[in-house]
């Protein structure tokens, strides 16, 4: 099952995505990363007006599964958090890069240290290889 | 067994072809789930029928004239007073009175049983049976194990085996059935809560039984799925609430024990019902959102009373659930308690298992 990879956005290592909207950025898990953990149970998020980091988490996500951490693609302050996935969080399985999204973030600095996607795609051959 | 220790269903190019995501389950190669994912395969057993190969699961064949002297102290079970064509659970201890594994025994002739360890227990449990003088043969590769499970299973066995008579049978009661001239038993067990049947094919025959089923409706649902619908029911799972340090009375599998029958266990059994079990099993159910995992705390009042056994989310109740030794007397049914999850809690209310009522 070949899974989507947009490529009006950035990624990082650790599967997230992040798109800017505005002088907002909104960060979400891929497609990859939703069809490796299986059908989502839970998704614990910040509330606004807290700080993130790049690279620390902001949040955590549990299928059936497993338990895995969101990790902020930015440094920045959460301006909003996606409500509607914590009522419905199979929304992440099903709409991922669109009303599965998770947090937006006003960033400190750019998008441009993430991966592009041709980048990611790469990373997630390399890791079904 | 293969020469890189893997042990396969007869089964596996099937999951393959069907997309399933495979796991290695005590050396067995299992499908977790196929890619209709755990929660629909949970809802199909649930509201509709579906079918899993846990052909993991041992097959210890126990024979001879010592075989009924020799299960009668291996297990916990009435074995002698077991009828043909009969099955029942029962538990394997240690001296101490812990648990070894938890088993189905079926007697298939007067000197002739089926034993049905966990996978991860084969060795141990044929160690107990062989400690007592029992003759066993472990026929791991002989035949697939497929069981049919949900509201509808008994419409689609009819339909696969229109001739048979295991839709009349007992709970627990089970026949013989005729696959493409090979013998398979069928049995009204399962492990899930549903009404059903568990079929013991011959490995050449395996294959055409679960397509026939999947043709007939039948949705295959993988191990995560057996999971969850094992513990909506508070059924226990070897290695979360059966283990060598926790003891069946502990475990609330009391009724799993014949008293009266002379099983290994018994003395230290005895004297933990004599003066009551340190720690009991509970359910929890939560009512904030949450996923209980095995190995968190549980709280209650900001004091620790207990560890979570299983947890995981309920498809059926769309809540957390989780199953817990807590030490007796530190809450009881009805109590609030916090269960810590990864530093933060989730509030929930003990509650007695069955999560769900069938």
């Amino acid at each position: 099952m070949a899974v989507e990879v947009p490529d009006d956005r950035r990624y990082t290592k650790e599967h997230e995505w992040a798109r800017r909207d505005g002088n907002r950025v909104l960060v979400g898990i891929t497609d990859h990363a939703q069809d490796q953990l299986g059908d989502v149970v839970y998704v614990g998020l910040p509330e606004q007006g807290s700080e993130v980091k790049a690279g620390e988490p902001l949040g955590d996500i549990e299928s059936t599964k497993s338990v895995a951490d969101i990790y902020s693609p930015v440094d920045g302050v959460v301006v909003e958090k996606n409500a509607a996935v914590e009522d419905n969080p199979e929304l992440i399985n099903s709409d991922p890069y669109g009303d599965g999204w998770l947090v937006a973030l006003e960033p400190r600095g750019g998008l441009d240290h993430l991966l592009t996607a041709e980048q990611y795609r790469r990373l997630i051959e390399e890791d079904q290889a | 067994m293969p020469a890189d220790g893997r042990r396969r269903s007869p089964l596996l190019p099937l999951h393959r072809e069907l997309g399933a995501r495979l796991v290695d389950f005590a050396g067995w190669e299992m499908p977790l789930q196929y890619p209709t994912g755990v929660v629909a395969e949970h809802r199909a057993v649930r509201g509709d029928v579906g079918v899993f190969d846990v052909s993991h699961l041992g097959k210890l064949e126990v024979t001879g004239e010592r075989a009924v002297d020799a299960l009668q102290e291996a297990l916990t079970a009435d074995v002698a007073a077991l009828e043909v064509g009969r099955a029942t659970y029962a538990l394997v201890l240690t001296d101490e009175g812990g648990c070894v594994d938890d088993v189905f025994v079926y007697r298939i002739e007067p000197d002739r049983f089926l034993v049905v360890p966990n996978a991860a227990n084969v060795r141990a449990v044929r160690e107990a049976i062989e400690a007592s003088g029992g003759t066993v043969a472990d026929l791991w590769d002989r035949f697939a194990i497929c069981a049919l499970q949900g509201p509808r299973s008994f419409e689609v066995f009819s339909q696969v085996f229109p001739g048979s008579d295991a839709p009349g049978l007992a709970l627990h009661a089970f026949t013989t059935l005729d696959v493409d001239g090979e013998r398979a038993l069928v049995a009204r067990t399962g492990y899930t809560g549903e009404r059903g049947f568990e079929l013991y094919v011959p490995a050449a025959a395996a294959r055409g039984v679960f397509v026939a089923f999947l043709e007939a409706g039948a949705t295959p649902a993988g191990l995560g799925a057996r999971d969850t619908l094992r513990l909506e029911m508070g059924y226990a799972l070897y290695g979360h609430e059966l283990a060598r340090d926790i003891n069946p009375l502990e475990a609330r599998l009391g009724w799993a024990i014949a008293w009266d029958t002379p099983f290994r266990g018994r003395d230290a059994l005895l004297a933990v019902r004599e003066r009551g079990p340190e720690r009991r099993l509970v359910g929890i159910r939560c009512t904030e959102r949450g996923v209980p995992r095995g190995g968190y705390p549980v709280l209650r009042d900001g004091r620790r009373i207990g560890t979570v056994t299983s947890g995981n989310h309920s498809p059926t109740l769309n809540t957390g659930i989780a199953l817990a030794l807590i030490g007796s007397g530190s809450a009881s049914e009805g109590d609030r308690v916090a269960i810590e999850a990864r530093g933060r809690p989730i509030a929930g209310d003990i509650v007695k298992p069955p999560f769900i009522k069938r």
